[in-house]
């Protein structure tokens, strides 16, 4: 909230602080009105309340929009310019912001944004205890190899961080050596060395570094039982996954996926199935597993 | 012979004092345009090498004894606690004055403020190049000119006050 700049915060000062704590997402448009969702509602901007109709809300204008982005990335593009080539930077606390505007190119490769459209805000939060009911059900003996999916906004990025604090919290009898490989500076948001989120006692980060670079980093330096990595699907995240196990290491991860099918359909992550890396795939849903299915894909619960 | 009046004497005085200040002015501008420049140098290799935010890049030229001469760096570094980059630094110059330097030379320093953070490094790294280059080019002529030029204003100040003092004694 203090890193919006002045004219927008005025927008949200009728709300009570703790209204904060349930915010998810705000979608700034230039010239469109704000909306916003909540844990509990949606709705755009709109004199201190929030509508459902966009008609009379509050516009955003694209002078605003600028300053808006400017003072999120505290005016600092120079500090997340390869987070913007993939469309989105992080911010402390381990909120993410997507980008959408005009896009410099170079021979088919992103270079920046000339100008900004739209941003994406997603607040991030942290819900002790949400991933017990995982670790409970597929923790019992060993150590598994865990994939996490589920619609944007289903509590991935939340449900990964709790499942890493709770092993290395020794919450299944002995605390678990964990590295988190933080590429997006989501999971962590490490700032100065330490980071902002619970993560557990036995916890090592790596922040905003490739998630292969981080692994190899990670054997060297530590030898974790646990690596936590967000957001897979890429080509590059097989190769890198197999090391891992090679080396004994279990691996819980996310991905972008409606459904098991949906996941199937991935290539990358079709491979990662084939390859049987993951010993479970638990579909999530508004912050809770829904289905849980074991390494051959079928529906344990 | 009369003594001088009280005014004769504050005429001279005057005048002398208006010769050094200008000579000081003179040799000020030489030296905040070679800080500038230098500051100027020094933010393109931190933007290229160092990762580091606008506040840090300012705080770091803030704190370093090379730039002590621009003022302006630590009031910005202060004024970014509650306003944007580009606001602080506007403030800063505004506050500063700028008073050795030519219109023009004050354009290209407040046309930092909309280049710094603002756009990527690259860019950001030629837009300073091409603002610095005119600087470098009028610190270099200052430079050159600030010795005989402090002399011939302290000389004209310390004469104008001999030739009031002839006038009124």
């Amino acid at each position: 909230m203090r890193r919006l700049p002045v004219k927008l915060r005025e927008q949200f000062e009728r709300f009570p602080p703790e209204w904060w704590n349930g915010v998810q997402e705000l979608r700034l448009r230039a010239g469109s009105p704000i909306y916003v969702k909540t844990a509990k509602q949606w709705g755009f901007l709109d004199r201190g309340t929030l509508v459902s109709s966009a008609r009379g809300a509050f516009l955003l204008s694209a002078e605003l929009l600028r300053e808006t982005f400017h003072s999120l990335c505290a005016d600092s593009v120079q500090r997340i310019e390869e987070e913007l080539k993939r469309g989105f930077f992080s911010m402390e606390g381990g909120h993410r912001i997507g980008v959408y505007g005009e896009v410099i190119t170079r021979q088919g490769e992103v270079l920046g944004f000339s100008s900004q459209s739209s941003l994406v805000l997603r607040v991030a939060h942290e819900v002790p205890g949400s991933a017990r009911a995982i670790v409970q059900r597929c923790c019992q003996q060993t150590l598994p190899s865990v994939l996490l999916y589920g619609l944007p906004g289903s509590g991935k990025t939340t449900l990964l961080r709790d499942f890493a604090a709770e092993l290395s919290a020794g919450c299944t009898g002995r605390p678990f050596q964990v590295a988190v490989l933080d590429e997006r500076g989501e999971l962590a948001a490490l700032s100065n060395g330490r980071a902002q989120f619970a993560l557990g006692p036995c916890t090592d980060v790596y922040s905003l570094c490739p998630k292969a670079l981080a692994l190899e980093m990670a054997l060297r330096a530590g030898a974790p039982e646990l690596m936590v990595c967000d957001e897979l699907g890429g080509e590059e995240d097989l190769p890198f996954l197999l090391s891992g196990m090679a080396a004994g290491v279990a691996v819980a991860a996310s991905a972008h996926a409606a459904s098991f099918e949906g996941l199937l359909r991935r290539p990358a992550l079709r491979r990662l199935y084939d390859a049987s890396i993951f010993d479970w795939y638990i579909l999530l849903s508004e912050g809770r597993p829904v289905e849980f299915r074991d390494e051959k894909g079928r529906v344990v619960a | 012979m009369m003594p001088p009046s009280i005014w004769t004497v504050f005429g001279f005085l005057s005048a002398v004092s208006i010769g050094l200040l200008a000579a000081y002015r003179q040799q000020m501008r030489a030296r905040q345009l070679q800080a500038v420049v230098l500051f100027l140098h020094r933010l393109e290799t931190d933007l290229k090498f160092g990762g580091y935010s606008t506040r840090d890049l300012i705080q770091r030229a803030a704190d370093h004894p090379a730039f002590e001469v621009l003022v302006f760096l630590p009031d910005c570094v202060q004024k970014m606690d509650t306003l944007s980059f580009r606001d602080a630094w506007k403030q800063a110059l505004g506050a500063d004055g700028l008073r050795s330097f030519r219109a023009s030379e004050r354009e290209y320093l407040y046309a930092v403020g909309e280049v710094l953070g603002q756009m990527q490094t690259d860019a950001q790294c030629a837009a300073l190049l091409r603002l610095c280059q005119p600087l470098e080019e009028a610190a270099q002529e200052a430079h050159e000119h600030a010795g005989e030029k402090a002399r011939l204003f302290r000389t004209l100040g310390v004469l104008g006050g001999l030739g009031w003092l002839i006038v009124w004694w």
